[in-house]
């Protein structure tokens, strides 16, 4: 245990004896309440959290691969869609607009009445 | 294998806690365990274990959970290993994890004193059964010790347990408990008070 250098405190026999007194109680504590074989449990606890984040690790990494292929599948028929789509419009959309499904729009269609449709439905 | 490993490979404790407490260095261990030997942060816990014991049981009295409490101080040093740059020196973080640890047992313990036990009974501090058949004197002042330890309010008593138990410096403290030095001798002055004036005839006559 440290050396108590204490400013003013320890000055007097009282303080000393206080000082003791805590030590001694907080050795007696411990003493009581630990039971023995801290560090096997310990390395115990650990080998067991070490266990269940290498478990974890391996689960991802199985559920992982097949996910990712399926989710690569699935982009690949929407981009597939998405450009068989496109054949239809009028403009020629450019790729970003072709990737992602969208109609591409001139200024001259953006303020044409025709593409509304609610507009173009009249009321 | 690394050296240590092969110095000392799977001792028993008690020859582990003999070749822990001679040599080699708590920064090498740190270093040895950053790397993965389970040997090497094993001596640091043997190393460390009474302290941390000590000190956990100063804060929470001598109960069941300080066992818990200084096995989990260990687990969150470990799982944080990586983070340990060494800018204070091991026994001071893992005296920084016990403090923590310890009043958050203290909020939870008052907690549930607030919700199960009747506000007539203030003190949520029940000691362990022991044997006292032994020393019946020294039982007695040790748990007048224990209750005026526990009758301290969390910080303070942490201030206590840094300063009086631990010896500690007041900066040293104020690092570990994240607090300004004023504000440690604040708290140890008037806890000081506070148990001078429950143990003041004992005081005087071990004096």
């Amino acid at each position: 245990m440290k050396q108590v250098t204490m400013h003013r405190l320890e000055a007097t026999p009282q303080d000393a004896a206080l000082c003791s007194l805590l030590r001694e109680s907080a050795e007696a504590s411990a003493e009581h309440a630990m039971q023995p074989f801290v560090a096997d449990r310990v390395m115990r606890r650990i080998a067991q959290l070490t266990r269940s984040e290498e478990v974890f690790q391996a689960a991802l990494w199985r559920f992982f691969r097949p996910v990712a292929l399926a989710g690569f599948i699935l982009v690949l028929a929407f981009v597939g869609y998405n450009s068989t789509i496109s054949r239809t419009y009028e403009v020629p959309p450019t790729t970003t607009e072709l990737v992602l499904g969208l109609q591409p729009v001139t200024l001259t269609t953006a303020y044409s009445a025709d593409f509304y449709p609610i507009l173009a439905a009249g009321p | 294998m690394s050296s240590l490993a092969i110095v000392a490979p799977h001792c028993t404790t008690s020859r582990l806690q003999r070749y822990a407490l001679k040599s080699p260095t708590d920064e090498l261990l740190v270093t040895r365990a950053k790397e993965g030997d389970r040997n090497a942060f094993r001596m640091l816990v043997v190393r460390h274990q009474q302290g941390i014991a000590r000190t956990v049981a100063s804060m929470l009295g001598p109960v069941v959970e300080v066992d818990d409490v200084v096995q989990e101080v260990f687990i969150r040093f470990y799982q944080t290993l990586a983070r340990f740059r060494g800018d204070a020196a091991c026994r001071t973080y893992l005296k920084r994890i016990a403090i923590n640890l310890s009043l958050d047992t203290l909020r939870r313990r008052k907690r549930l004193a607030s919700r199960f036990v009747s506000r007539d009974n203030e003190s949520m501090y029940v000691p362990e059964a022991r044997d006292e058949s032994a020393d019946p004197e020294g039982f007695d002042r040790r748990r007048l010790l224990e209750q005026a330890l526990a009758s301290l309010r969390p910080h303070h008593r942490a201030v206590v347990v840094l300063r009086l138990i631990d010896g500690y410096s007041t900066k040293e403290a104020a690092e570990i408990l994240g607090v300004p030095s004023g504000t440690v001798l604040s708290r140890l002055s008037r806890a000081v008070q506070h148990l001078r004036s429950i143990l003041g005839p004992i005081l005087e006559y071990e004096a």
